[in-house]
C-alpha cells in the first residue's frame, strides 16, 4: 500500500505507556465469493496502543465492525499481521481464540444485548459464568461493579425496568468485570440521548481505560468525539487517516 | 452457564409452557393410550393369569385348534388321563369353558327365589368348570366367601363388577343391586345358588365370568359329546416345562403350553385379528407427532428469539460446547417437567377408574417407554435449534 493511497497520521500511539495494544499490519477480509464476493478490509494498518481510546469513524459499509471484530477474535483475517497485547490470533484455533476472547476481550455493544430474563447483577456476572466461576460468587462481584458504574441500587432490577442509559452502564460494567485488556465498543452511545451518551463516555474512560488497557469505539457519533485519544477514518476498508482530534477531521 | 440456560427459559414464561405443554400433551396421550391398550390386551388372557396367581399352574393342554382363549375346543375326558400318564407331571385337573345363558332374576320376595319372568333379564355368561374336588383354576382374590363355597350344591362364583352391572338384579324399586351371597340365579335352566363374590382381573369381552365345578358346568353347558376344554398341569419338582411340554405333545397329540405362553398366544391372537393395534397404534403415533410439533415448533422459535443473546454470548467468550450445553439443559428441562406433568394429567384419566369396569393398571413398562418417546421428541425438537446455535455467527451481535 503506497503513502499516496493511505494517510496514516505517522505519531505513535497516544496515552498510557505507549507500548502497542493492537497492531494491524495489511489486514484484509472479505466475505462470499464469486459475484457475491465482498472485499470488507483492503489491507488495514493500524496501531492502538495500551491506555489509548480510539474512535474508529467512517460511512456506513466502510469496515469499521468488520475491523473491530477481526481484531477481537470473532471473524478470521484472509491476509494480514494482527497482534493483540502480543498475541498472534492467526496461531490460535478457533476454540482457543473463543477461550482467549473470553478472558482478553470486554463487549459494549449498541443494542446492550443484555439477557431480558437476567436481572442486572446477573447480567454482569456473564462473562465471569462463562469463564468458569460460580453463580452466587460472579453475582456478588457483579454487584460491586454495578457500584462502580453507579447503579449499586439498582442490582436486582431487570433490563426492561432500566433507562437506555442504565442499561448501556449495565453493560459496561459485563463488558469490564472479568479485566479485560481490550475492551470494544460498537456504537455504544447510538441509543442514547446526548447527556446520556457523554455520561457513557465519561464512564468508559474513567472506569474502563488503564494504562495496561486499550478502548476502541466504533461510532458514527460525532458528539462523542472530543473524548478519543485518537480518531482513524475509515474508507472502502481502509483506515486513510489516523487524527489525534476532530478538527482534523474537519469536524468541529 | 446452566443458570444462564435455566433464566432464559422460564423467563419467557409463554414460551417455556407452550413448550411444555406440547411435551405434556404427547406424554399424556402416549401413556393414557398405551395403558388402555395394553390393559386391553392384559384382559384378552384375565382368565388365565388368575388361574396361575392362584394355583401355580405351570402348563395348559389344549386341542391343537384353539386359537385363544375363548376358542376353547372340546376335547375327549380321555385326555385328562393321558395328560396325568406322562411322567414330569405332579398333578393335571379339567377345566371346561363355555359360554351359556344365564338368567337374571328380580330377586322375587327375598327368598332367593327365580323371579317370575316378566322382568327377568338374560345374559350369556363364560361358565368356567373347575375340578371338583381340587377347585383348581379358580379366582385369585374373593370380596365375599371363598374358593371353598362351590363344594356348596349347585354353587357359582360371580365376579364383584359383573354382579353390580351385568348381573344386576331388580332391587323391587326399579333400581337394580348385585345378587347376595344365597341368592338364587339361573344357568342355561337350571338352578344356581351364588355361594361367593370375587373379585377377577377384568376379562377383555363383556361376557361376566361364572366359576363352578366342572361337573356342574358339563351339566348346564349346551349338550355335546366332549366337555373338556382345557387340563391343567403342574410339574413333579426338578421337571424341565419344555421337556414335560414336549412328551405331552408327543404322547397326547395335543397342544401344550406354558402358562404365561398361552396368555401371550390369546394376546397375539387379538393383536392379528382386530384393528385394536392399528387403532391404537395410529393413536400413539399421532400423540408423538403432535407432540414433536407443538413442542419442536415452539422450542425452535424459543432459540430463534434468543440467538441474538446467544450471538452475545458467543461473541463474550461462550464455546459451542456451553452453547450446546445449555440448549441440551434446557431442552431436558422441559422434557422432564412436560414428562412429570403429562403421566400426572394420564393418571389424572386413569386414576377415577379404579375399582370400576372400567379399570385399567398402569406398568412401569409403559412410564418407561412414554419416557423414551418424550426423548426422542425433545431430541428431535431441539437438533434443529441446536444446528441454528452450532452456525452462529457471534458478528451477528454488531449488526443492528
Amino acid at each position: 500500500m503506497s503513502s499516496t493511497t493511505q494517510q496514516i497520521n505517522a505519531t505513535t500511539p497516544a496515552g498510557g505507556n505507549g507500548r502497542p495494544a493492537v497492531v494491524c499490519r495489511g489486514i484484509t477480509k472479505h466475505y462470499g465469493s464469486g459475484e457475491s464476493k465482498v472485499i470488507a478490509l483492503r489491507g488495514v494498518d493500524l496501531t492502538i496502543g495500551q491506555g489509548e481510546l480510539m474512535m474508529m469513524v467512517g460511512p456506513s459499509g466502510c469496515g469499521k465492525t468488520t475491523l473491530i471484530s477481526v481484531i477481537a477474535g470473532i471473524l478470521d483475517r484472509d491476509a494480514g499481521e494482527l497482534s493483540v497485547f502480543g498475541q498472534d490470533l492467526a496461531t490460535l484455533s478457533q476454540r482457543q481464540r473463543t477461550l482467549w476472547r473470553g478472558k482478553n476481550v470486554g463487549f459494549v455493544f449498541q443494542q446492550f444485548n443484555l439477557l431480558p430474563t437476567l436481572n442486572a447483577a446477573e447480567n454482569v456476572a456473564v462473562p465471569l459464568m462463562i469463564l468458569g466461576e460460580g453463580r452466587s460468587s460472579a453475582v456478588k462481584k457483579g454487584r460491586d461493579m454495578l457500584a462502580r458504574v453507579g447503579l449499586g441500587e439498582r442490582h436486582k432490577s431487570l433490563p426492561s425496568q432500566l433507562s437506555g442509559g442504565q442499561q448501556q452502564r449495565v453493560a459496561i460494567a459485563r463488558a469490564l468485570i472479568h479485566g479485560p485488556r481490550l475492551i470494544v465498543c460498537d456504537e455504544p452511545t447510538s441509543a442514547l440521548d446526548h447527556e446520556t451518551g457523554h455520561v457513557i463516555l465519561r464512564l468508559l474512560k474513567n472506569v474502563a481505560l488503564q494504562e495496561d488497557r486499550a478502548l476502541v469505539i466504533v461510532t458514527h457519533d460525532q458528539r462523542i468525539f472530543g473524548f478519543a485519544d485518537r480518531i482513524a477514518r475509515m474508507d472502502d476498508g481502509r483506515v486513510d487517516k489516523v487524527v489525534g482530534s476532530a478538527a482534523e477531521l474537519g469536524i468541529e | 452457564m446452566n443458570f444462564i440456560a435455566l433464566k432464559m427459559l422460564v423467563g419467557d414464561r409463554a414460551k417455556y409452557l407452550g413448550i411444555v405443554f406440547g411435551v405434556t400433551l404427547a406424554t399424556m396421550l402416549v401413556v393414557h393410550q398405551v395403558t388402555i391398550f395394553t390393559g386391553l390386551m392384559a384382559r384378552t388372557w384375565s382368565v388365565v393369569r388368575d388361574l396361575r396367581d392362584s394355583s401355580g399352574v405351570e402348563l395348559i393342554v389344549a386341542d391343537p385348534a384353539t386359537e385363544f382363549l375363548n376358542d376353547a375346543k372340546p376335547m375327549s375326558e380321555t385326555a385328562l388321563a393321558r395328560v396325568r400318564s406322562v411322567a414330569g407331571v405332579a398333578w393335571a385337573v379339567p377345566m371346561s369353558f363355555n359360554s351359556v345363558r344365564a338368567r337374571i332374576g328380580t330377586g322375587g320376595a327375598g327368598d332367593g327365589a327365580v323371579g317370575d319372568g316378566r322382568r327377568d333379564r338374560f345374559r350369556t355368561c363364560i361358565v368356567v368348570g373347575l375340578d371338583d374336588t381340587t377347585l383348581i383354576g379358580g379366582p385369585a382374590r374373593f370380596v365375599e366367601g371363598s374358593l371353598a363355597a362351590l363344594r356348596g350344591p349347585d354353587a357359582v362364583i360371580i365376579d364383584r363388577l359383573d354382579s353390580l352391572q351385568l348381573l344386576a338384579v331388580s332391587d323391587g324399586a326399579g333400581g337394580r343391586r348385585p345378587p347376595r351371597v344365597g341368592e338364587v340365579v339361573e344357568i342355561n335352566d337350571h338352578r344356581a345358588v351364588v355361594g361367593a363374590i370375587s373379585d377377577n382381573t377384568r376379562p377383555f369381552l363383556s361376557q361376566p365370568i361364572v366359576y363352578t365345578t366342572y361337573s356342574n358346568a358339563r351339566r348346564w353347558a349346551p349338550t355335546e359329546r366332549r366337555g373338556l376344554s382345557y387340563v391343567l398341569v403342574k410339574l413333579k419338582e426338578g421337571a424341565a416345562a419344555d421337556a414335560v411340554g414336549a412328551s405331552l405333545e408327543a404322547q397326547t397329540g395335543l397342544a401344550v403350553y406354558e402358562t404365561s405362553a398361552f396368555g401371550f398366544k390369546t394376546v397375539g391372537y387379538f393383536l392379528r385379528n382386530t384393528g385394536i393395534p392399528v387403532n391404537f397404534g395410529i393413536t400413539i403415533i399421532l400423540g408423538c407427532v403432535v407432540g414433536i410439533a407443538i413442542s419442536g415448533q415452539t422450542f425452535y422459535l424459543f432459540v430463534l428469539d434468543n440467538l441474538k443473546q446467544l450471538a452475545a454470548l458467543k461473541a463474550m467468550g461462550a464455546t459451542n460446547l456451553q452453547l450446546l450445553g445449555m440448549t441440551g439443559l434446557q431442552a431436558a428441562l422441559v422434557g422432564v417437567v412436560g414428562y412429570g406433568l403429562g403421566v400426572l394429567g394420564a393418571l389424572g384419566l386413569i386414576l377415577p377408574f379404579k375399582g370400576t369396569e372400567l379399570e385399567f393398571t398402569l406398568y412401569w413398562q409403559v412410564l418407561g417407554l412414554a419416557a423414551l418417546a418424550i426423548t426422542g421428541i425433545v431430541a428431535l425438537a431441539s437438533v434443529l435449534s441446536l444446528r441454528r446455535v452450532l452456525s452462529l455467527e457471534p458478528a451477528v451481535v454488531f449488526k443492528g
